[in-house]
């Protein structure tokens, strides 16, 4: 595409930016599998986002825009790792692969999970559920929430794990219909 | 049902607070457990997308209070991410391609031994590491024992190896040019208009998506096909045939293209060097009167695990390939060399194997010391297949490899020294079952 093109809203950008926000939610759950930390998420995830631009010509079915672009995704994680070789929190290059494999057959359960997971949230008693997105948010550090209920790191580390499993629990059950 | 040690290092990797030993523990759950992989993966989902409400969340930055009313909206976050993807298209589209380079099409996901690669504009290189990223070009093995996969952007490979040669492009088409040698592919699904081109000097094989062998020289080109179906057309005459799983045929002016079933593996098996020159690598001659066929090793440069360059001598002789039966290992096969040597030196006997989906199984060796050799000059050395051990300069690569090369489809004999070989020719090589009696419905012919 041309620089002097640039400020047209050219059919082929518009198609590109609908596809790629409708499915930027199931990528980037794929890369969490991959990467170990939301950080590096959001790395990847922005050079996914341009290569997947610049090679959307080559695309023939927008149905496969997400697969494909998991593709780029997957190709980016290994460029990624390159750089954090020896970082601990880095998967092995084998184990990355199963996931990464497994991982594309399952993008559209990872939908249905992002759908059920805001209910499932709702379901928590309202101060665990403001707890767990303080503990998410971009401005909480575990140790100066820890601090503030009285808790080492560690307990609190536990008590997000508890609730991730909860909250994965509930959206299982959801998906499955077996939620009234 | 995961036990909750097991949950609980997953919860640690999606925290990062793993300790060494846990990160080692988690690899080795994750590698052996679909189920934790699985688990893996959903809670990585609840993971990211607690980030993501959190983020849209407008009373997250509070102190936690069950007086708050439940207020959230992603409707700002998708407004940010709206932006922030206009502007990565803004960035992207206003920057030439060529501020980055030529594109990448393809990059390497294994490799061993040494590696030629020629470029964009011509530009030379011996030195490609595990991941680098290539635009197309060329790419040259440069040792029997060199052996390169390439992985395209939609996960399709294309394992080049031995002493072969290969140009690919990809232009919205994948276009493979093999000159010489071999390769395996396994190839995703290409768009039905667009298939995958392989260019041989006697062929063009079209792919739409499978699991083959190609082996081709200055005549003819052998396709093997395991998986799928690819249709080859020979250029001498236009004839096209669909070769569909497990059959091979041969392309050659010479002689009719007729499908076979790939045949079934044989245990014995003779290297018959004086009719098959086009399958060595070295310094073959032919037989005379006075003198055997030979094979004689010639010299390249090697770079070994520490990334010393030091020469080699190295002759290989093709075993499964072409019209023959493949040939396996089993643990009681003799594995005997015959040939001449003017002084004893020291050198290795090895063989490059196969795995299950035909690409690289490893390359395995076993060393002969110079007292193996008899005085007046001929030798018979004899050692069982399962004497081989996997060459050491592809240790980091273990994990990748078949452990042994026992019961794996054997592609390459191989023979290689350090020392300059004083006259030294291999005459015959021969894989002999424990069998007293050869089975003879295992002969191989021409």
């Amino acid at each position: 595409m041309s620089p002097t093109s640039s400020n047209a809203e050219s059919p082929d950008r518009e198609l590109f930016v609908r596809l790629l926000m409708k499915h930027d939610r199931a990528i980037r759950a794929y890369l969490r599998a991959l990467l170990p930390t939301v950080n590096d998420v959001d790395e990847v995830m922005q050079e996914v986002s341009v290569i997947a631009w610049r090679k959307f010509d080559q695309l023939d079915d927008p149905r496969n825009f997400c697969r494909w672009a998991c593709v780029i995704a997957r190709y980016e994680v290994l460029m990624h790792r390159r750089r954090k070789a020896r970082d601990r929190f880095v998967l092995g290059q084998e184990v990355e692969q199963l996931i990464a494999d497994e991982g594309v057959e399952e993008l559209s359960i990872r939908e249905e999970q992002l759908d059920a997971l805001e209910n499932c949230l709702d379901r928590l008693p309202p101060e665990r559920r403001q707890l767990t997105l303080k503990i998410y948010s971009a401005d909480a550090s575990m140790k100066t929430i820890a601090a503030s209920l009285g808790k080492s790191p560690e307990a609190i580390y536990k008590m997000i794990s508890r609730i991730r499993q909860k909250l994965l629990e509930c959206v299982e059950q959801r998906i499955a219909g077996m939620d009234l | 049902m995961m036990n909750p040690d097991d949950i609980a290092l997953i919860e640690k990797y999606l925290d990062g607070t793993l300790s060494p030993d846990e990160s080692t523990q988690l690899e080795s759950l994750l590698r052996e457990s679909a189920e934790a992989r699985a688990k893996l993966r959903s809670l990585a989902t609840i993971d990211f997308g607690l980030q993501t409400i959190a983020e849209g969340d407008p009373v997250s930055n509070q102190l936690p209070s069950p007086d708050i009313e439940n207020t959230r909206s992603q409707f700002p976050l998708m407004l940010v991410m709206a932006a922030m993807v206009v502007l990565l298209i803004g960035v992207a589209t206003l920057m030439p391609r060529g501020d980055d380079g030529p594109e990448t099409i393809a990059r390497i996901s294994r490799l061993a031994g040494p590696i030629h690669w020629t470029g964009a504009g011509g530009r030379v290189s011996n030195d490609l590491v595990l991941g680098a990223e290539l635009p197309g070009g060329t790419i040259e093995g440069l040792s029997p024992g060199s052996w390169v996969e390439l992985e395209f952007l939609d996960g399709s490979t294309v394992i080049l190896k031995g002493d072969s040669r290969l140009i690919f492009s990809d232009f919205g088409q994948k276009q493979l040019h093999l000159i010489e040698g071999s390769i395996s592919a396994d190839v995703n699904p290409q768009p039905s208009e667009k298939p995958m081109l392989i260019h041989t000097r006697s062929a063009t094989l079209k792919v739409l998506g499978t699991q083959f062998n190609v082996t081709t020289d200055i005549a003819s080109t052998a396709l093997d096909v395991n998986e799928g179906k690819v249709n080859i057309l020979r250029l001498s005459d236009g004839q096209n045939v669909d070769v569909p799983a497990q059959h091979r045929i041969v392309a050659a002016s010479d002689q009719a293209m007729n499908l076979k079933p790939i045949p079934d593996s044989v245990l014995h098996w003779n290297s018959k060097l004086d009719l098959r020159p086009a399958e060595t690598f070295g310094k073959w001659a032919p037989k005379t009167e006075t003198k055997n066929a030979s094979l004689g090793l010639v010299p390249y440069v090697h770079t070994n695990r520490s990334g010393e360059r030091i020469p080699i001598f190295v002759g290989s002789i093709l075993v499964s390939g072409g019209n023959d039966h493949p040939v396996i290992l089993q643990s009681d096969t003799n594995i005997v060399v015959r040939g001449r040597v003017n002084s004893p030196f020291g050198l290795a006997f090895g063989v490059i194997v196969r795995d299950a989906k035909g690409g690289f199984g490893g390359s395995f060796l076993k060393g002969i010391p110079p007292t193996d050799f008899q005085a007046d000059g001929t030798f018979e050395l004899a050692f069982s297949a399962s004497e081989l051990i996997l060459d050491s300069d592809l240790e980091g690569l273990k994990d990748e490899l078949l452990p042994n090369p026992l019961n794996a489809l054997v592609e390459t004999f191989w023979c290689a020294s350090i020392d300059n070989p004083d006259g030294f020719q291999i005459h015959e090589v021969e894989f002999i079952p424990a069998q007293t009696e050869r089975d003879e419905s295992s002969q191989v012919f021409p």
